[in-house]
């Protein structure tokens, strides 16, 4: 009941910026607003199901890759070195279940894109922050096969951390900050 | 226009593809062991050790909602000649948050009973179990260890080296396994984002005025 209210709330807060031509604070009011809704809505069963879909993945490349094993069920991923081997949890914050719904916040009120072209960026958004992830884990079990679980934190907190962020650095930077660019350089703010 | 439709089927593609986990199964401790074919697993050489002490291959499974770590191990009892000690003993060496916790599964081979006991860094005992958790001549044994005795939250993420030992053979042989749910989430991720918005709508908005 109280979720409910505060979306009226909100839209109605939103319908106010709009009418007044606060585009800042709509947008900001805006993405917020989203972010909230979708973390209230999808915490728990999107976000279990991203986690699913992430391990099914690694799942599917572990045969082909050979260094790790997966256990889908569990979210679980097992890597060998040598006698020694270590087992850590695809968990919450792993599955990218937030940064996607930042990215999708984001793009639904960024200002120059149209409804059909913010469908399908959150879409795009959604695949390559999962394949992002993807690459970020692999980097992490290569790492543990090569230097063993002592590389575990560098793996683990830096280097995994480090590709992530360049990889969604890339992504922001095509999704709202070029097409700025190209607005400055033509002066045409609709983007198909 | 294309490639965001071509990326809009792909990850369709992506979620209708991928096989979806089944249902993962929590152990139960009961001296049967089909709950176990799913966990990770560790082998071990044989030969090291007397056969009835051999540990041959041990599993583990961190049950993060019950807040229990379950331990599987199978001895080679097979290769055993003569009389063989009617209890065995399986040893665990756990370090988690700076501490060092020691645990002790014997196994009645005659009962199958299994009593666990664990013990703290200054060597008291903290925390202890039994039950009928190993099977016929106690070839393979299950118990489980509470995890909220050895960290202080489970929750927030956790890091446990753990080494399994009976007498003389050690599991690994070498090093140790851990375990860890220890994400990797990039928090500068956030920050960024946060940058990104400013700066965007900044030059957004200075667009708008010189124009």
């Amino acid at each position: 009941m109280l979720f409910i209210a505060l979306v009226f709330l909100w839209i109605a807060v939103l319908n106010i910026f709009r009418k007044n031509e606060l585009h800042f604070f709509y947008f900001l009011a805006g993405s917020v607003g989203l972010f909230s809704m979708l973390l209230y809505i999808g915490n728990g069963s999107v976000q279990s199901q991203l986690i699913g879909v992430l391990s099914g993945i690694i799942f599917r490349l572990s045969p082909y890759l050979g260094f790790f094993d997966v256990f889908p069920q569990y979210g679980m991923i097992n890597v060998h070195h040598g006698p020694e081997c270590i087992s850590f949890f695809i968990d919450y914050e792993c599955s990218g279940f937030v940064e996607m719904l930042v990215f999708i916040a984001l793009a639904w009120f960024y200002p120059i894109y149209s409804v059909m072209s913010r469908v399908l960026l959150s879409a795009a958004g959604v695949v390559y922050i999962i394949a992002a992830n993807v690459v970020r884990i692999l980097l992490i079990c290569y790492c543990i096969r090569l230097y063993g679980v002592g590389s575990l934190f560098i793996a683990h907190a830096v280097l995994g951390r480090l590709i992530f962020f360049i990889l969604v650095l890339l992504l922001y930077f095509n999704v709202f900050t070029k097409p700025h660019i190209r607005y400055q350089k033509v002066g045409d703010m609709q983007i198909d | 226009m294309y490639r965001m439709q071509l990326l809009f089927i792909l990850v369709c593609l992506v979620f209708i593809l991928t096989p979806q986990p089944g249902f993962g199964q929590s152990i139960v401790l009961n001296g049967a062991f089909g709950d176990w074919s799913d966990k990770p697993a560790l082998s071990d050489p044989t030969g090291d050790e007397a056969p009835y002490l051999d540990i041959t291959e041990v599993r583990w499974y961190p049950d993060n909602e019950e807040e229990v770590l379950y331990f599987y191990a199978i001895n080679d009892l097979e290769a055993a000649e003569g009389l063989i000690p009617t209890t065995w003993r399986v040893m665990f060496r756990i370090q988690a948050e700076g501490r060092v916790f020691k645990a002790r599964a014997t196994v009645n081979r005659i009962n199958r009973m299994v009593t666990v006991s664990l013990f703290n860094s200054a060597g008291r005992q903290i925390w202890s179990g039994k039950g009928k958790w190993a099977d016929a001549w106690g070839k393979r044994v299950e118990c489980g260890l509470p995890l909220n005795r050895i960290l202080t939250a489970v929750s927030g993420g956790y890091e446990l080296t753990v080494a399994i030992s009976s007498g003389e053979d050690a599991v690994p042989d070498q090093g140790e396994i851990v375990i860890s749910s220890i994400n990797t989430y990039a928090r500068v991720n956030l920050l960024l984002t946060g940058v990104l918005i400013i700066a965007g709508q900044l030059l957004y908005r200075r667009k708008t005025c010189s124009s």
